[in-house]
């Protein structure tokens, strides 16, 4: 009996499984009107719709809400056409991965907004006419939709050591692809170093002396959201230097603050080359 | 959809509140009917105070005053084709322009031209006289001076008399210049689709540079206002194939960057490096062979700094994915690149007084003489995933990836080098060509028991293997779970919490490091991470936000090094709808960054330990109206504050002498407040006239080289005769005050 009600389980399992995996059933059985019949009404939402006017002919009205004219014939009853704004986040994204489902957003399905149930429409806004944006966000900047959940980020931006975010210079997808990625955070490239240097190219390498910490990962020092030190440091030097190099020697003292070794650049007054140099006298970085 | 509209309606008040600040992609217009054009244009007239008191007020941006064009948008439809053209801040310092031209259903192409300013200081000082190109000269006067000048005294006094009278103080400044460009090609193929991608950046300016010059005798460090010129290029041609459920592509990307900067000093001339004077000499002096003219000092005439080579990378990527119907998806991606670098060697000294005894030949894998440097790295990476929900109650994904960075360039082997010019070390240097793998693999599930509950659970195995470093072999893994409760429209509440645990297979330190030294980037670690989002409506027009975050690190095997630390952070937001078209938000954040440095200096002597717990705490507040004035006004307001200090306590034993070294680090502090005002009137359905005023303060205490103020006097020994830029950021104060004049045809 036990086996048989095993066997029954994974029937079902599998019946389940290939139900979900089954193509959905026909739509209703309403036609295409054409986006002039929605003007008629919805004239505020048709006249600024900057995604037909991107794709005209292609995505209108009905390429997203479905066809309409059950919804006209039933003189505008909402409950016979689909509105993505209404439907569970996995349904509404559907709508838009109909078309957008490749390039830098094809890998949506399991990224980390999906999973935290986001949708398109958590981000974008197709009809909002008051919030223009190319990309149909719903903030003129890009930073004010991600800061929407993202506040420590925005905390970080506001401080004095920052890069060109909150002055409009770059955005937040010029790192991150929000739509998914393979990588740790989001990130656009493989990995944090290749990241920075599509910008940083001149910290690349290979170099003949190098500072490992620095190839590996840029965030070993760095805070690309925003500090209260200098460069974007996570701590000041000397004890950010410190935090690894604490051997005997002048490294290792706590130090004064008018020290040599202490004030302007601290450690970097004499080992300039902090990156890693291309000098033969290279080897302690100073050259 | 109460929700939905409420953070849509929150994200109007900041839109309108940050308008002075949007500058980013261009804003759509409504599509022109065939044949027609359309657009809108933004211009102003200004007037700005206190903007010549620091650079940091205009540190990424220009702030015009008088007539200025905000911005401009221009359409046009044509048979299939449509054309834009965007330009913000036309004609300043951070202007962007953009063209794009598309024909439905086949091509898109974006092109445009971007300027970034940074600005470092505009307080500096430096008595280097750019030469050309790299090439630093110091006034030949005060170099003969301070050549039989006695140090201390002498010298000090020639450099501080001298520095005091540099003027004008030099703009330590550059600017990124940017052309990038890109198309989008759907082909006849149906499916198929090919993508071209290119970017040049240029960025020309100066920077400030430090360079160790001699030390126990002379000048120790010289500071100048050195060359920028870097060219950046990328270019990527790419294909995607898309059918049914199954899609393909790949892509070539391939980017070079270029020192531009050639230094020429005494008939020597080296490609990406600095010569740079010596403040105390005019020839060469050693140990061994003196420059009798300048007894007290046995340094080179002339230094020699690398500056950043020429490289360049190749990727080709490929990825494929298929789709199971509508529930999951599998991919997998597999990419192979190269770095290069192949730079001549730099010499290793112009200080012609130094004479080795054997010439100084670098020899490739401790054999071969070679003049130039055969830099290589193989980077290979894949990826693999496969996610979906196969049931409405239940969704997962597992991944593997791979990243590799294949240090493939040789050793080299220095037989000697020069200690800042004065004379051969004695000893020769290896290189080590330092390379990694980074692999990660895991899996999490989610559960959703009802439409409002759902529950999450992972975990990941992070490894990383290294070479040249005290840990060859690190394991990291990691759990976490999650959960998200919506009850009802009254808002939604989620939790995350993950533990991670790092582990090395065994860690070799040098011999100069006492024993549980550890750096925190290879130490053992448990990392634990907590987070909190909330998002509450308790009556319709009252919106507020939650979110808590705690990251707390502890090194068990350290006992030097970082031995703990910490991230706190709370914010707390709200929106209310005030009726009679007013409304308000606000919001207050906080966040704290600590964490431990157990140090010793010299093992042997408990006196001598000490630590120090580094403090850095932010808050971020600010307030915001929006409100509509019968059918032709709005008016919008927003201030803000971030505040931040930041400090450094050291701790020393009880009796300790600590090296004479008690006097604490001063306070980190930096604090801006921002206010932003405007108020537009619609005159007519197409033109709108704005006033807007903008005022910000930057209060900041010891920040960047501020925390010690560079020091040309007698400090300890070997400082007394440093030459320093003198470059420092202090506060600003200014408002900005325009009318703009905004127009649609």
């Amino acid at each position: 009996m036990g086996r048989l009600t095993f066997v029954a389980a994974v029937s079902c399992f599998v019946l389940a499984l290939g139900a979900r995996a089954a193509e959905p059933a026909a739509a209703a059985p309403a036609t295409h009107v054409g986006p002039e019949v929605c003007a008629t009404c919805h004239e505020a939402e048709t006249a600024s719709l900057r995604h037909y006017a991107d794709h005209p002919g292609v995505a209108d009205c009905e390429g997203c809400h479905g066809p309409g004219s059950a919804h006209v014939e039933a003189g505008g009853d909402a409950t016979k056409i689909m509105n993505p704004g209404k439907l569970a986040p996995a349904a509404a994204a559907k709508t838009c991965l109909g078309c957008h489902d490749q390039q830098h957003v094809r890998d949506w399905p399991g990224s980390t907004h999906q999973r935290a149930d986001l949708s398109c429409l958590s981000c974008h806004a197709i009809h909002n006419k008051d919030v223009k944006n190319a990309a149909l966000l719903k903030a003129p900047v890009q930073a004010d939709v991600c800061f929407g959940c993202h506040k420590m980020q925005r905390i970080q931006t506001m401080m004095s050591s920052h890069m060109p975010l909150r002055e409009s210079k770059m955005q937040c997808s010029d790192c991150h692809n929000p739509h998914g990625s393979t990588t740790k955070a989001l990130l656009v490239d493989a990995s944090v170093q290749d990241n920075c240097i599509r910008c940083h190219m001149e910290k690349r390498g290979p170099l003949l002396f190098e500072h490992p910490p620095v190839r590996e990962n840029c965030l070993n020092c760095h805070d690309p959201h925003g500090s209260l030190h200098d460069n974007l440091l996570v701590a000041t030097p000397p004890r950010l230097c410190q935090s690894c190099h604490l051997g005997t020697s002048h490294p290792g003292q706590p130090r004064n603050q008018t020290s040599r070794f202490v004030f302007n650049k601290s450690c970097v007054n004499c080992h300039t080359q902090i990156h890693g140099t291309q000098s033969p006298n290279g080897t302690a970085l100073m050259r | 959809m109460r929700r939905t509209s409420w953070l849509a309606g929150i994200l109007v008040v900041v839109a309108a509140i940050g308008r002075s600040w949007s500058e980013e992609t261009p804003p759509p217009v409504p599509a022109p009917a065939e044949g027609t054009t359309s657009g809108d244009v933004a211009i102003g007239v200004g007037a700005v105070d206190g903007l010549d008191e620091s650079s940091k007020a205009q540190q990424y941006r220009e702030i015009p005053s008088g007539f200025f064009l905000d911005q401009f948008n221009f359409a046009a439809a044509k048979h299939d084709w449509r054309f834009d053209l965007f330009a913000v801040d036309l004609l300043q310092e951070d202007q962007r322009i953009v063209f794009s031209a598309q024909k439905t259903k086949t091509l898109r192409i974006n092109v445009g031209y971007d300027q970034i300013p940074a600005w470092y200081s505009n307080t500096a000082a430096t008595l280097f006289a750019n030469g050309g190109g790299g090439t630093m000269l110091f006034p030949a006067t005060i170099r003969q001076a301070n050549e039989t000048a006695t140090p201390v005294a002498g010298i000090a006094t020639n450099l501080q008399t001298s520095l005091a009278a540099a003027q004008p103080f030099p703009d330590l400044r550059y600017r990124r210049d940017r052309a990038f460009g890109d198309l989008t090609w759907q082909t006849p193929v149906p499916g198929l689709t090919a993508t071209a991608a290119f970017s040049q950046e240029l960025r020309n300016g100066t920077h400030d540079q430090t360079l160790s010059t001699n030390f126990s005798v002379g000048t120790d460090v010289t500071e100048f206002a050195a060359t920028t010129d870097f060219t950046s290029r990328q270019a990527s041609l790419g294909v995607d194939y898309a059918h049914k459920r199954f899609d393909v592509g790949g892509s070539v990307v391939w980017s070079e960057f270029h020192d531009d900067m050639t230094s020429t000093s005494l008939g020597t001339t080296v490609n990406d490096a600095y010569i740079v004077d010596n403040p105390l000499r005019a020839t060469d002096g050693t140990p061994a062979v003196p420059n009798p003219a300048a007894p007290n000092n046995l340094a080179s005439s002339r230094f020699l700094l690398s500056a950043p080579p020429d490289s360049r990378q190749a990727w080709v990527n490929l990825h494929a994915g298929w789709r199971f119907a509508d529930w999951g998806r599998a991919s997998i991606e597999f990419a192979v690149g190269e770095n290069q670098q192949d730079e001549n060697f730099l010499p290793f000294t112009l200080n012609s007084a130094i004479v080795p005894v054997t010439p100084l030949v670098i020899l490739k894998d401790g054999t071969t003489a070679v003049s130039a440097y055969d830099g290589k790295i193989d980077l290979t990476r894949w990826d693999a995933r496969i996610s979906g929900h196969p049931l409405r109650w239940f969704s997962f994904e597992a991944f593997a990836h791979d990243y590799h960075y294949d240090n493939k360039t040789p050793t080299y082997v220095l037989p000697d080098w020069v200690s800042a010019d004065v004379a051969l070390d004695g000893a020769a240097a290896t290189s080590e060509p330092f390379g990694y793998e980074q692999q990660s693999y895991g899996a999490n599930a989610t559960f959703r028991p009802n439409p409002r509950l759902s529950l999450g659970i992972g975990g990941r195995r992070e490894s990383w293997d290294r070479t040249f470093r005290f840990v060859d072999h690190t394991d990291e893994d990691i759990f976490d779970i999650n959960a998200a409760w919506t009850p009802g429209a009254i808002g939604e509440i989620r939790l995350s919490y993950s533990h991670g645990e790092r582990r090395f297979d065994s860690y070799t330190s040098t011999t100069n490091d006492p024993a549980g030294l550890r750096t925190f980037d290879l130490a053992n670690r448990d990392r634990d991470k907590f987070q909190i989002m909330a998002s509450i409506t308790p009556i319709d027009r009252l919106q507020l936000g939650l979110q808590l975050f705690s990251l707390e690190d502890t090194y068990p095997d350290s006992t030097f090094g970082v031995t703990s630390a910490k991230d706190d952070s709370w914010t707390l937001d709200f929106a209310v709808d005030c009726g009679k078209g007013v409304t308000v938000t606000g919001d207050y954040g906080e966040d704290r960054y600590q964490w431990t440095l157990d140090a010793r200096y010299a093992a042997v002597d408990p006196l001598d330990d000490w630590s120090t717990t580094p403090d850095d705490k932010t808050k971020n507040y600010g307030l915001g109206v929006l409100a509509s004035v019968g059918k032709r006004w709005s008016l919008g307001a927003h201030a803000a504050v971030n505040d931040a200090v930041g400090k450094q306590p050291a701790y020393f034993v009880p009796g300790g002498q600590a090296n004479g070294n008690g006097t604490p680090f001063p306070d980190t502090s930096s604090k801006l407040e921002t206010f932003s005002a405007d108020a537009t009137w619609k005159l007519r359905k197409h033109l709108d006239l704005s006033f807007l005023v903008t005022y910000e303060n930057w209060d900041e205490a010891n920040f960047q080289r501020d925390i010690m103020v560079p020091w040309m006097g007698a400090v300890d020994g070997g400082a007394s005769e440093s030459v320093y830029l003198g470059a420092r950021v202090p506060g600003y104060d200014f408002t900005w005050a325009r009318v703009v004049m905004h127009y649609w045809f």
